[in-house]
């Protein structure tokens, strides 16, 4: 017994693992930053979501100018804009000669509270009224849609994680106890799985959303959609579950806790379910974009998140007409954030796994 | 009388064809009786499969019987409400095979030795007291005061199995079950274990029920001897008659192959059948006829 040797549970191994590894560190990082602007959306976004500017509709990305009519270099700044409409009835924006909207880092802009305590109307950045800054173009009432996805970040990238919780919090307790009791139990339990597995997940998603009253508001909707959505998700990993506890069971530390007098419960909390986390852990990562995913598949079809809050599902109805995106390609960013962050999800969940591997092993099929 | 076992009887099914529709049975305890008295050290020995984990384990009621009772001080634990089992499981702890799964990988020292307290939070109600006792026991069973932090997968498997008669003996159990407590451990740790659990029988008053295949460590540890052969009891008597004067064929073979690496003829075939019971051939020496 060495004493100078820091005890080092399993999970700091495999983290170190994880540390070497430069796609895994990449996307957590990608995932780090949108999540942190989701938390900040206020402050980070130049308007709020709902900041309507009917004159700039589908303004393209605004064109910042460094140097002024004199030729000489300038604070940068941008023109107001005015327009036109060519031979096919689309508008054609021209810069107003004469106006300058400077640029400036902590702007004065719309009222709000940072993080639901302060009050300021501080943004990150922006340009002197009336003029208005789009560094993603405009969707169809003017609003900035880099603005209205970081908005949109708040929904769509916590939905997967308030999903995720509750279906997990299900899957695993249910697993759990139905593979640690089996027989009639497990038998109950995994037939009511395979009800829900049964029906295709899309159909079960409209089927649910379909039982929600008209009249909520845009918050229950939200949390509807989350409750919905973890309705569906449970069932698979339950069955996970159970059969990783049906080995677990028979483990003699189980049995020791058991000898000893500790509830069954407490068994299959401390002593079972611990023992799947490595599994977990994976599969939750894996799982989160099917969530962002559904959400997204609500909002688009217009069942999910209604304008104007913004989720990027329904930013991307916008996008549904083909000649929507051949004019205005811009109003596809939130399809392109979507994909960027189930790119990260799974390469993050992939990269665990590989680091996880000697203990998932170890733990469901070694001793 | 400690515990008594009365006609356990256990079968496990299995299920096989296309939809289940044959069950073939395997009785793995087959009308078992058993006395243990105080001090009286009982080993129960015989090879792979012939249901002595299995009896152990109905013995805890970690496993239900399918019928029987088990007798502890005189209390029918297989009947009734739980604070009975409670009870017995307090008085009545486990060893178990394998120290390498015995302790849960993800705890702590601590939190294992916490765990055996479970029942004996009323009496150990303070952290602090529960700690000398853990301290006490880890003085017993010779382990350092210093590995409370450390994890299972740190220790050698003598100190693991160390670790679990520790946790074993908090509560001041007066029964410990030891399921083949030795066997995955290397002969000299196994006498150090053996060694010690002659020593902590003595300071704690203890009664071993000791499940092995070995039989010289059985012969070292205990005064009576039961040999199990296909669920049944088929021979009990003292551990010097059964190694002087083995009478069932199941012994001989089982001394023959142990003890001298011999195989014995014409014992191939032991039948069984219902009416068979365990007779008293004199000097508490019985025989099953």
């Amino acid at each position: 017994m060495n004493k100078q040797f820091k005890s080092k549970s399993q999970f700091a191994l495999a983290l170190s693992e994880f540390k070497r590894s430069r796609r895994g560190i990449v996307c957590l990082a990608i995932l780090g930053i949108l999540y942190f602007g989701a938390i900040f959306a206020d402050f980070i976004a130049p308007y709020t979501y709902d900041s309507e500017a009917r004159d700039y509709s589908y303004a393209s990305l605004s064109k910042v100018h460094f140097v002024d009519e004199n030729g000489r270099f300038s604070w940068p700044f941008v023109r107001e804009l005015s327009f036109n409409f060519d031979e096919y009835h689309k508008r054609t924006y021209v810069e107003k000669d004469n106006t300058k909207c400077y640029f400036h880092l902590f702007n004065k802009g719309d009222a709000y509270k940072l993080l639901g305590l302060l009050k300021t109307d501080r943004h990150l950045f922006g340009v002197d009224s009336p003029g208005r800054l789009y560094i993603m173009g405009a969707d169809v009432r003017g609003r900035d849609i880099f603005s209205r996805l970081i908005y949109g970040a708040r929904i769509s990238l916590s939905i997967g994680l308030i999903g995720v919780s509750i279906s997990f919090t299900l899957g695993l307790l249910i697993g759990g106890v139905a593979g640690y009791y089996g027989g009639k139990i497990d038998n109950i339990i995994m037939r009511l799985c395979e009800m829900f597995m049964m029906v295709p997940g899309f159909y079960l998603m409209l089927a649910l959303r379909s039982a929600v009253p008209d009249s909520f508001n845009s918050f229950q909707v939200y949390l509807a959609i989350v409750v919905i959505l973890s309705f569906i998700g449970w069932a698979s990993l339950a069955r996970i579950i159970r059969g990783m506890s049906i080995t677990l069971r028979e483990r003699e530390y189980v049995l020791a806790a058991k000898a000893a007098g500790v509830s069954d419960l407490k068994i299959i909390i401390r002593h079972i379910l611990p023992h799947t986390v490595s599994y977990s852990i994976v599969a939750i990562m894996l799982s989160i974009p099917g969530y962002i995913l559904g959400e997204a598949a609500l909002s688009l079809i217009g069942l999910g998140i209604q304008d104007p809050i913004a989720s990027w599902g329904n930013m991307l109805s916008d996008a549904m007409a083909i000649a929507h995106i051949q004019m205005h390609p811009w109003i596809l960013m939130p399809g392109f954030m979507i994909f960027l962050t189930v790119i990260c999800f799974n390469v993050v969940g992939d990269t665990l796994r590989d680091c996880l591997d000697p203990l998932l092993r170890g733990e469901v099929d070694g001793a | 009388m400690l515990l008594e076992i009365k006609n356990i009887k256990k079968s496990f099914y299995q299920k096989t064809g296309v939809f289940g529709e044959n069950r073939s049975c395997v009785k793995a305890v087959d009308n078992v009786d058993l006395v243990i008295n105080q001090g009286e050290n009982i080993g129960l020995v015989g090879e792979s499969g012939c249901g002595k984990t299995t009896l152990a384990r109905i013995v805890l009621r970690l496993l239900k019987s399918d019928s029987g009772s088990i007798l502890f001080n005189g209390v029918d634990i297989t009947k009734g409400s739980s604070a009975k089992l409670k009870h017995a499981r307090r008085n009545m702890q486990m060893v178990f095979q394998d120290p390498y799964s015995s302790l849960d990988p993800r705890f702590t020292i601590e939190n294992i030795m916490e765990e055996g307290f479970t029942l004996g939070k009323g009496e150990w109600c303070s952290k602090s007291t529960r700690r000398e006792r853990i301290f006490e026991t880890f003085a017993a069973v010779n382990l350092n005061r210093d590995i409370l932090e450390r994890y299972p997968h740190e220790f050698s498997g003598g100190e693991r199995q160390r670790i679990a008669i520790a946790r074993s003996l908090v509560l001041n159990p007066k029964l410990l079950i030891l399921d083949e407590a030795v066997s995955s451990l290397d002969v000299i740790i196994q006498k150090q274990i053996v060694d010690l659990l002659a020593d902590l029988r003595k300071r704690y008053d203890l009664t071993y029920l000791f499940i092995s295949h070995n039989l010289k460590v059985v012969q070292k540890i205990c005064q009576k001897i039961a040999v199990m052969y296909k669920g049944k009891i088929v021979e009990l008597a003292s551990a010097d008659d059964i190694f002087k004067d083995p009478l069932h064929p199941y012994t001989k073979e089982l001394l023959a192959a142990s003890v001298e690496y011999r195989s014995v003829k014409g014992s191939a075939k032991i039948e069984f059948n219902d009416e068979m019971r365990l007779v008293d051939m004199g000097r508490n020496h019985f025989l099953l006829k």
